[in-house]
């Protein structure tokens, strides 16, 4: 696909190759004159009589072989990459050439109109397939016409394929054929939404190149899921987005780095991550519904969230027996922020270095000092950053929050996402009450945010999205 | 710090340090290696870009750290060298150095040397995080838009900040490719012809990021090309793919 084709000659190309306006690199050795080839340069071609004295710049674009102009056509919107067919004649074919991205969002068709132009721009492709986002709905009111466009030669090498989630989609979920998943061998994303995925479909298939995979709202046997997930040697993530079907995720992949799970309110699955030598990230994408987690054997487990904590402490440590060095970032989710909590966590991942946690309401003001007076010389808070959500200011916020100024000797950053705005007025007064002269760690920085600065677990719908550098905050 | 499994050959989610990893078998292994040339001896020049105190070889890579650098010859005739563990960034460089074939001056025959030499510097600065084994591209190209969230932010003290790109590297890749076009463009056509997919990748998605959300006049303002379609053709086309044009 990278052929270097010979470019026509642009008819704007100046004589004479580029570099003389290239500063000075670094010095480099000269051979002597009689060594160099001669190589035929199309640049030193003199231009065309027409363009004799055009004081315009050059077109250096357009000498671009076609397999790279067709990648960089590929990058675009649907409706931009056929428009660059009007750039000039040298662009008439590229697009219809170039690996396709064709997503019926940035169509301005709807219903039969929007069906009959995917058709038309299909049978107008003369190039391979790069990717194809369509709607649950088209595979759930068209399946035989969905069938014809996937088994169009301008989706062939299809690399990602998304059925997207519909709104208005009906209750009852269609099955879908194996046959939709015929580009198995090449896709690389998938997204399926809303549908059936019965038993039989995964015993055959094959996904060889599979890295991302979203299930959204599908209903699938927990036998199916497990053959899903066994045929995809080199899934790196997994997205299950309110799916059903199952009780039980037994995670065995060999590949998998990051899992996100959200469920639906009168689901309650358990996820068993029982082999997973690179899973790094374990997330949990709602913030209220409750979670059966088990880790057996994950060895690089680091990022793990957003937990809910409303069971008592004991708990905690019978759930997470084998997974306590590895995880440095932990997400939970409390009914209120409390010292007794943090000390149990920190018991549990006793190498934890981030911490964010987001709370309901906030704590009454009762004071640590005299509950843990025993202990607080030994303490060793070893946390470096953490996040505190839902700040509201009040003593008992500011007491818990306190406790980590004083205690929290390797603190580098203590952020506060405080609901609602927050004034400078607001922020002093937090300032003089935490008392940071008299913080633990002299380096510690401390950040007063709002509450909507960044997106947050909640926001993540698409198995891309799991592996952002913070998934709590991006 | 724990990390009993061995991520080689996977290239993590985002940035994680291998240099740790890289002098922790260095360390290992300079025991062993006895008379061998030291890989910044064996560069005939220095190269401000170069990373020689990161210039610890990989496990697999050691062999080739130690042996002298490739030479690319540019279309004016100067000699370009490039590390060999940068220069498994290309294609066909890597596949000439396992043949054996890498040894004498390899022509790049369409390349400026200063261009190559751009080339080279980004292999170079790329070069000690690259994995061939996980090269394959995991393209992504239709995220969703940045959302602009200004945060408020108030802090005591500036400290740096942690970030998730430990080496810097996606802010030496922005500076590194802002260059005119003319520039950008040669670049590309190096990285395409020595078959450098990560540099291809870089080229091709700044040029994408510049074309997106313009109008055909304003690309072609942009990169200086030439309407060559007369009014007509011009039409026809537009009429032929309406729904494109629709706003």
């Amino acid at each position: 696909m990278k052929m270097t084709e010979a470019a026509p000659p642009s008819k704007k190309r100046k004589s004479g190759g580029p570099g003389s306006s290239e500063p000075e690199e670094i010095s480099s050795r000269e051979l002597p004159a009689a060594a160099v080839m001669e190589v035929p340069d199309s640049r030193t071609q003199p231009p065309p009589p027409g363009a004799e004295g055009l004081e315009e710049g050059v077109d250096y674009i357009s000498g671009l072989p076609d397999a790279v102009l067709g990648d960089i056509i590929s990058l675009l919107p649907t409706r931009e990459g056929a428009r660059t067919q009007t750039l000039a004649s040298r662009w008439r074919h590229l697009w219809r050439s170039a690996p396709l991205n064709l997503d019926y969002d940035d169509l301005p068709a709807e219903g039969d109109v929007l069906i009959a132009l995917i058709a038309q721009i299909l049978s107008a492709h003369t190039g391979s397939g790069r990717r194809l986002r369509i709607s649950a709905n088209h595979l759930c009111h068209e399946p035989a016409t969905v069938d014809a466009w996937l088994r169009s030669p301008a989706l062939s090498n299809l690399q990602e394929l998304e059925f997207c989630r519909a709104a208005n989609h009906p209750p009852v979920l269609p099955a879908v054929a194996a046959s939709t998943f015929r580009l198995s061998s090449s896709l690389c994303v998938a997204t399926i939404s809303q549908c059936l995925l019965s038993d039989g479909i995964f015993e055959t298939l094959h996904f060889p190149q599979l890295k991302q995979l979203t299930l959204e709202e599908v209903s699938i046997s927990e036998g199916s899921l497990h053959r899903a997930i066994a045929g995809c040697p080199v899934l790196e993530s997994m997205l299950l987005n309110r799916s059903t079907g199952f009780k039980c995720v037994r995670i065995c992949s060999p590949s998998l780095r990051a899992i996100g799970v959200r469920v639906r309110s009168f689901q309650r699955p358990k996820i068993i991550v029982e082999d997973a030598p690179y899973l790094e990230r374990l997330l949990r994408l709602d913030v209220d519904e409750g979670l059966d987690i088990s880790v057996i054997s994950a060895p690089n487990l680091e990022i793990m969230g957003c937990l809910p904590y409303k069971r008592p402490i004991q708990g905690l440590c019978a759930v997470f027996p084998t997974v306590l060095h590895t995880i440095k970032t932990l997400s939970i989710y409390v009914f209120y922020s409390s010292v007794e909590m943090v000390l149990s966590f920190m018991s549990c991942f006793p190498c934890l270095e981030k911490l964010y946690i987001e709370q309901d309401v906030s704590p009454d003001n009762i004071s640590w000092r005299r509950k843990h007076k025993r202990h607080i010389r030994s303490l060793d808070i070893r946390l470096k950053t953490i996040v505190l959500k839902n700040y509201r200011g009040v003593l008992g916020d500011v007491n818990f929050a306190m406790f980590f100024v004083l205690h929290a000797k390797m603190l580098e950053l203590l952020r506060f996402k405080v609901q609602g705005g927050c004034r400078n007025d607001f922020i002093a007064r937090q300032r003089s009450l935490l008392q940071l002269e008299k913080r633990a760690s002299r380096d510690a920085r401390f950040e007063f945010t709002c509450d909507t600065d960044h997106r947050k677990i909640e926001d993540i719908n698409h198995a891309r999205d799991l592996s952002v550098a913070d998934p709590f905050e991006w | 710090m724990d990390s009993t499994a061995d991520p080689k050959g996977k290239r993590p989610l985002y940035q994680e340090d291998g240099l740790a990893y890289a002098r922790a078998a260095a360390a290992a292994a300079s025991a062993t290696a006895a008379a061998a040339p030291d890989e910044e001896e064996a560069k005939p020049k220095p190269k401000p870009s170069s990373s020689s105190e990161e210039a610890k070889p990989e496990p697999e890579a050691e062999d080739q750290a130690e042996m002298p650098p490739l030479v690319l010859v540019a279309e004016d005739g100067v000699e370009v060298s490039i590390s060999r563990r940068a220069a498994r960034m290309s294609h066909m460089l890597r596949l000439l150095m396992e043949d054996s074939c890498a040894d004498g001056p390899i022509p790049a025959p369409n390349v400026h040397s200063d261009i190559l030499d751009l080339v080279v510097q980004y292999c170079e600065k790329h070069g000690p995080y690259y994995d061939p084994e996980a090269s394959e591209r995991a393209r992504n190209p239709f995220p969703p838009f940045p959302v602009e969230l200004t945060p408020t932010v108030s802090s005591i003290k500036p400290v740096t900040y942690v970030d998730p790109d430990p080496h810097g590297l996606k802010d030496w890749d922005k500076d590194f490719i802002s260059l005119d076009n003319s520039t950008l463009f040669e670049v590309i056509l190096a990285a395409n012809y020595l078959n450098i997919e990560d540099l291809l990748d870089l080229g091709t998605t700044t040029v994408a990021d510049m074309m997106r959300g313009k109008k055909p006049e304003e690309i072609r303002e942009i990169f200086e090309i030439e309407n060559d379609y007369t009014p007509e053709q011009e039409a026809e086309l537009r009429k032929e793919n309406a729904w494109a044009f629709e706003d």
